[in-house]
């Protein structure tokens, strides 16, 4: 008996081990790397040479002169149909909104900002977050839905400016928060929406809340610890009146009244300290010159022209500056005494010209780009539209006068792109013909500062377009029209391709030579933000923020969607060099 | 009747009716400056300020909303009665906290109203409607972020 125990313990064991073992075979354990990649730090030389740097994208624009082009071009126009999602990262985040970041990666780190001003940074290679901060936000009201840019980075640290007009400086490694500086009180209805720009050792930024009888200022901080180096004021407190223009820059009428204004100046010598004139855009720079090129936005308030006569400098302008000091060098004003929404918001750009003219671009809500020489702000040339126009900048009615641009332009806030070796711009445009009339319907609560003098025509039809404009003749190279009107941003590489996103998600690479689609992916929410691309062991990425568009009601998200070719290479193709 | 009597009693009339005339147009022009209740002023009151008047009657408003906040705060604590509960020290306490109902600057509700007026059917509404729709909407949008 005892013996039997013994063998069947034995065999009991020994199946036991058995079993044991063949589990042991099977069970593979999938392991991937868990170490975080070392935060390198962003120098002053990194910055400036920010074009040639083949694996990051180090600030808003790529590099200082805002053009989005990247160097890169093992995706091309022959393999471009074989890109695939490398890997996807969810922000999470429980409130949603306009996602418009714009990703900043420094050598394996992706740096993310969403709406309601969280910060993370992801591992580029696979998506793994490896921190997040979440600003508690105060009191903060803003314009047509919470956004925010992106980041700047400098040294070893991110800055972040807030919906409450915070300007946040975190440690790049860790999220930890720096230093964090009040910019301005939210209360008086000031914001912060756009990326800053590193310079130096200093971190600028812009104000927005043009909306709520703010006085706009670009400020330049300390990168070390948040103190003020200086400060423009967008709005200037003598001369806003200008000089009473009739008419736009190329002689289009304004149909003002300027006998009433002038009469109006007296009563409202004031008006210029709640004259608006926010940033929307981040600014161009050129090393050389030291020379900070941006756009400013509306005058306040938005609608009512009659409470602040005069041309109301600098709103709806092109505005150069010094870098260094603030000191104000010209200004281009597009639109004078603006009571129809048509500011300037979308990011400058600097081009070189075929003849070597050193040039500022942009695209307006006007329906124009705008080429003006660099150093003296004087225009070049005015493109033709890529937008259409009808009854432009006509008086309201009591029975609506349809215009076009309508309020959103034009070119809204997307970025543009540039090919330097083609000369286009890559400009989204809204075609939404509007209603501009005398009297509204009724009120409808929280549409109050959406420009609601405009309405949208009834029954009709609105679109967008992708329009490449030759820079050094104005005219348009080609134009590609999309199911609805565009919102978000473009790139433009070496792969002779421009990626941009569509709000009803889909995400595009055309051919940038003549605009003919070769790739679509659907990402399930508006791809409203603008695209970037960089380069990891070889291997190149595109990126881009698929979370809608709260202003154009496309679906919001809260996915980073980043596209490479399958390791094989995808077919034939060069290699990043 | 002589002629005499009868011009004296035209005359009369004139001067009766004349004066009738001059008795309501005085009495008119004095109901025109008789001052209104502030919540009666309407958005074609408002577009006849000027920007110091307007901020000087929306840091009114601001203010006065925000000492009847406080003073409910109290009575729903009991406290009615104490000076310190109702007062300005309480009043910014709930500024600091952001929990002031109207907590906005005067130059942004002036903004919105401007705008708001320009419509020019809409400047019958009351003032104080559209400070009350303009407020609800501007905090609502902090909640939810729909402008």
């Amino acid at each position: 008996m005892r013996i039997t125990r013994l063998i069947a313990f034995g065999t009991g064991a020994l199946l036991l081990t058995t079993a044991t073992t063949q589990g042991q075979e099977r069970v593979q354990t999938i392991k991937r790397s868990q170490q975080a990649p070392t935060v390198t730090a962003v120098t002053s030389q990194m910055l400036m040479n920010a074009r040639n740097e083949r694996n990051n994208w180090l600030m808003f624009g790529r590099d200082y002169t805002n053009q989005r082009w990247s160097p890169l071009s093992q995706i091309n126009t022959s393999n471009v149909k074989n890109l695939h999602v490398a890997w996807m990262y969810q922000t999470r985040i429980s409130r949603l909104g306009t996602f418009e970041t714009s990703p900043v990666v420094v050598n394996g780190i992706m740096f993310l900002t969403t709406p309601y001003n969280t910060a993370m940074a992801v591992d580029a290679r696979t998506g793994r977050e490896l921190w997040r901060y979440e600003h508690k936000l105060g009191t903060q009201i803003f314009c047509c839905g919470p956004a925010n840019r992106g980041v700047a980075a400098s040294g070893k640290s991110v800055f972040m400016g807030t919906l409450d007009a915070h300007l946040v400086s975190l440690d790049a490694q860790t999220g930890k928060v720096n230093w964090d500086v009040q910019v301005a009180d939210p209360e008086a209805g000031y914001s912060l929406t756009m990326a800053p720009l590193p310079i130096d050792s200093t971190v600028i930024i812009g104000i927005s809340g043009g909306e709520y009888g703010i006085r706009g200022f670009v400020r330049a901080y300390n990168v070390s610890d948040g103190k003020e180096r200086w400060t423009f004021y967008t709005i200037p407190d003598k001369g806003w009146e200008g000089q009473f223009a009739e008419a736009s820059p190329e002689g289009d009428n304004l149909n003002r009244n300027i006998a009433a204004e002038k009469a109006a100046m007296a009563q409202y010598a004031d008006a210029w300290q709640h004259g608006g004139g926010g940033m929307w855009g981040t600014p161009s720079y050129d090393p050389d010159s030291k020379m900070l090129y941006f756009v400013v936005g509306n005058p306040s308030p938005d609608l009512d022209g009659s409470v602040r006569p005069g041309d109301n400098l600098y709103t709806d302008a092109i505005v150069a500056i010094d870098a260094t000091t603030g000191q104000y060098k010209w200004h281009y004003q597009q639109v004078p005494h603006d009571v129809w929404d048509l500011d300037a918001t979308s990011p400058t750009v600097l081009v070189t010209l075929k003849n070597g003219t050193k040039a500022v671009a942009e695209a307006g809500k006007t329906g124009y780009v705008y080429v003006l020489d660099a150093k003296t702000g004087k225009r070049i040339r005015r493109s033709q539209e890529f937008a259409r126009h009808e009854n432009y900048f006509a008086q309201p009615t009591a029975e609506g006068t349809r215009m076009l641009p309508g309020a959103n332009g034009g070119s809204e806030w997307s970025s543009t792109a540039v090919n330097p070796k083609l000369g286009y711009m890559y400009v989204l445009n809204l075609e939404q013909p509007m209603h501009y009339i005398t009297h509204s319907a009724p009120l409808q609560v929280g549409q109050l500062w959406l420009g609601s003098a405009f309405k949208a025509v009834p029954g009709e039809r609105q679109y967008g377009n992708l329009v490449a404009i030759d820079l050094n003749t104005g005219k348009q190279a080609w134009n590609v029209e999309t199911e609805q009107p565009m919102m978000g941003g473009a790139l433009a590489t070496a792969g002779n391709l421009v990626f941009t996103g569509e709000g009803d998600g889909h995400f595009d690479a055309f051919d940038a030579r003549s605009g003919k689609l070769l790739w679509s992916f659907q990402a399930g929410a508006g791809c409203n933000a603008p695209p970037v691309s960089y380069q990891l062991d070889g291997k190149q990425y595109i990126a881009v923020a698929c979370g809608g568009n709260f202003q154009l009601g496309y679906p919001l998200g809260d996915a980073v969607m980043v596209f490479a070719l399958p390791s094989s290479g995808g077919g034939t193709g060069q290699s990043s060099k | 009747m002589d002629m005499g009597t009868v011009w004296r009693g035209r005359r009369a009339k004139a001067l009766l009716i004349v004066g009738g005339v001059l008795v309501c147009a005085v009495s008119l022009a004095s109901a025109r400056q008789q001052p209104r209740h502030p919540l009666q002023l309407t958005g074609e009151d408002w577009r006849q300020l000027s920007p110091k008047e307007k901020e000087v009657y929306l840091s009114g408003f601001v203010a006065g909303a925000a000492a009847e906040q406080v003073r409910a705060v109290a009575t729903r604590a009991g406290k009615a009665a104490d000076s310190g509960a109702v007062s300005s020290g309480a009043i910014e306490t709930l500024r600091s906290h952001a929990a002031l109902h109207y907590r906005f600057a005067p130059s942004v509700y002036a903004a919105q109203l401007d705008d708001y007026y320009w419509w020019t059917d809409r400047r019958v509404v009351p003032i104080l409607d559209v400070m009350i729709t303009i407020n609800k909407a501007m905090l609502q949008q902090q909640f939810d972020g729909n402008p």
